[in-house]
């Protein structure tokens, strides 16, 4: 009894993290018009263990799904940084129609299992019983990405596995046994806070001059380390850089760039592909 | 030469019979990867459950350990194995186990460390393995019939199309002695 109770309990509640409204114009920084779910799920891996993986879709006013199929974002958490932290981000993407994949490691420390995203990536685009079953598919456009040690494994990942057709890191930086030539061609966005105090932007320039093009750098006005995850702990604070505007609008400009640059890379839009070129946007300097 | 031979109802790996090799009548251990308990017939052959948290497989297996202790010292060495069942994606699967190590057994003190191979295989059309290589510790302090181990599990786990992973568990063991 004990066995199936652990083995086939209900996953975790589907929760609403965002209603619909179609007022929301989506544009790039901004939330989108969908609706945004959220659960739990369990996905195999290493034959006899289980990922933890939450999943974040976009859902309609009736919490149906609000698109047909969906480009996909895999998530890698940063270290000692509990997945949900990141559901800010998470759920303003979903609002603008992509799914997100959030594996979670033991101790919240990526690198001690640096498969389990790939088998989430893998448990959840097989999830035929999810309530996002057929959202995301084995050649659908997909990027992966992480903050800070999650970008680490990402970028591991994304090299291993061309499932992904696009890296984006947040406040990160590849590992120098990291053979990112590998993955000549596929866009590469790397984006950190000005104010970062744990990954100095002059350390991530340095890791991101590694990458080929297409790949573009931004440095975002006043955003700091922690600015990215929600429920920044005091001793994370303190240990960081001093955020000089408000959180929210930091933000806002660093999804400026990260929604352009996911827009014209997975969804091929041609306007996004335009801004990207340019690298004109406010609050955060972008170059290649 | 010592040997104890078991039939284990086990998941992945039957750990507790690890800890408890010197043969007790019956040991129960809680651990961060589950919970598991061993007993053991007077023929010497054993029964033992594991399960994890994470509900993610059962089994069965079977397997026998032998040891040999020259003094204070004590070397010991054990194997295991039988069908899986995998839970989170439903499958079948075979687990084997092997381990050897070796330390000091005093009277009422014993420490030793062994390595283990706790491997195991998908089977089907869509096969996949694991392969663990982990350095396990345990001290163990028995008072009159009782006694009452603690083990860590540290290493690695290789698998097919995947990065090594880390293996860090603990676990509480509380055994009779016979």
């Amino acid at each position: 009894m004990v066995l199936l109770a652990l083995g086939c309990g209900p996953d975790h509640a589907v929760v609403r993290l965002l209603d619909a409204d179609p007022a929301r114009d989506g544009a790039e920084g901004r939330l989108g018009p969908h609706g945004v779910a959220a659960t739990w799920r369990r996905y195999p891996a290493r034959v006899t263990e289980v990922v933890h993986t939450r999943v974040y879709w976009p859902v309609d006013v009736g919490g149906a799904l609000a698109v047909t199929d969906a480009p996909g974002m895999l998530l890698v958490q940063g270290g000692r940084v509990a997945v949900e932290r990141y559901d800010w981000l998470a759920a303003h993407l979903a609002s603008r129609g992509y799914a997100v994949v959030a594996p979670d490691h033991p101790l919240d420390l990526a690198f001690f299992e640096t498969g389990n995203a790939l088998d989430a990536w893998t448990g959840a685009v097989d999830d035929a019983d999810a309530p996002f079953a057929g959202l995301l598919s084995e050649d659908g456009p997909a990027a992966i990405g992480g903050h800070s040690l999650g970008g680490v494994v990402a970028a591991i990942d994304w090299v291993r596995d061309e499932r992904f057709d696009a890296l984006c890191l947040l406040a990160s930086y590849p590992a120098a046994g990291t053979d990112v030539a590998a993955r000549a061609g596929s866009p590469v966005l790397s984006i950190v806070g000005a104010e970062d105090g744990a990954s100095r932007p002059a350390t991530v320039r340095e890791g991101f001059e590694r990458f080929a093009e297409p790949r573009w750098y931004a440095e975002v006005d006043g955003l700091t380390h922690y600015g990215w995850t929600d429920g920044a702990t005091e001793a994370e604070r303190e240990g960081d850089g001093v955020p000089t505007r408000p959180e929210a609008d930091a933000r806002a400009d660093a999804m400026a760039v990260v929604d352009t640059f996911l827009d014209a890379v997975l969804t091929l839009d041609p306007e996004a592909a335009a801004r990207l070129e340019a690298g004109a946007f406010s609050g955060v300097e972008v170059s290649r | 030469m010592t040997a104890l031979w078991w039939v284990a109802l086990a998941l992945a790996e039957p750990a507790v019979l690890r800890d408890a090799a010197e043969g007790p009548r019956w040991a129960a251990a809680v651990g961060t990867d589950g919970v598991g308990v061993g007993a053991w017939l007077p023929s010497g052959l054993g029964l033992a459950a594991d399960v994890p948290w994470s509900g993610a497989t059962v089994g069965v297996s079977a397997g026998g350990a032998w040891g040999r202790t020259r003094g204070r010292g004590r070397l010991e060495a054990g194997v295991a194995g039988g069908p899986l069942g995998l839970l989170v994606d439903p499958g079948i699967g075979l687990a084997a186990s092997a381990w050897a190590g070796g330390g000091l057994d005093a009277e009422r003190v014993d420490l030793r460390a062994r390595v283990v191979v706790p491997a195991a295989v998908r089977l089907g059309p869509d096969p996949a393995w694991r392969l663990p290589v982990q350095l396990e510790p345990h001290l163990g302090v028995t008072v009159g019939a009782v006694e009452v181990g603690v083990a860590a599990a540290l290493g690695a786990t290789f698998a097919a199309v995947q990065a090594p992973a880390l293996v860090a568990d603990a676990r509480l063991l509380v055994g009779l002695r016979r």
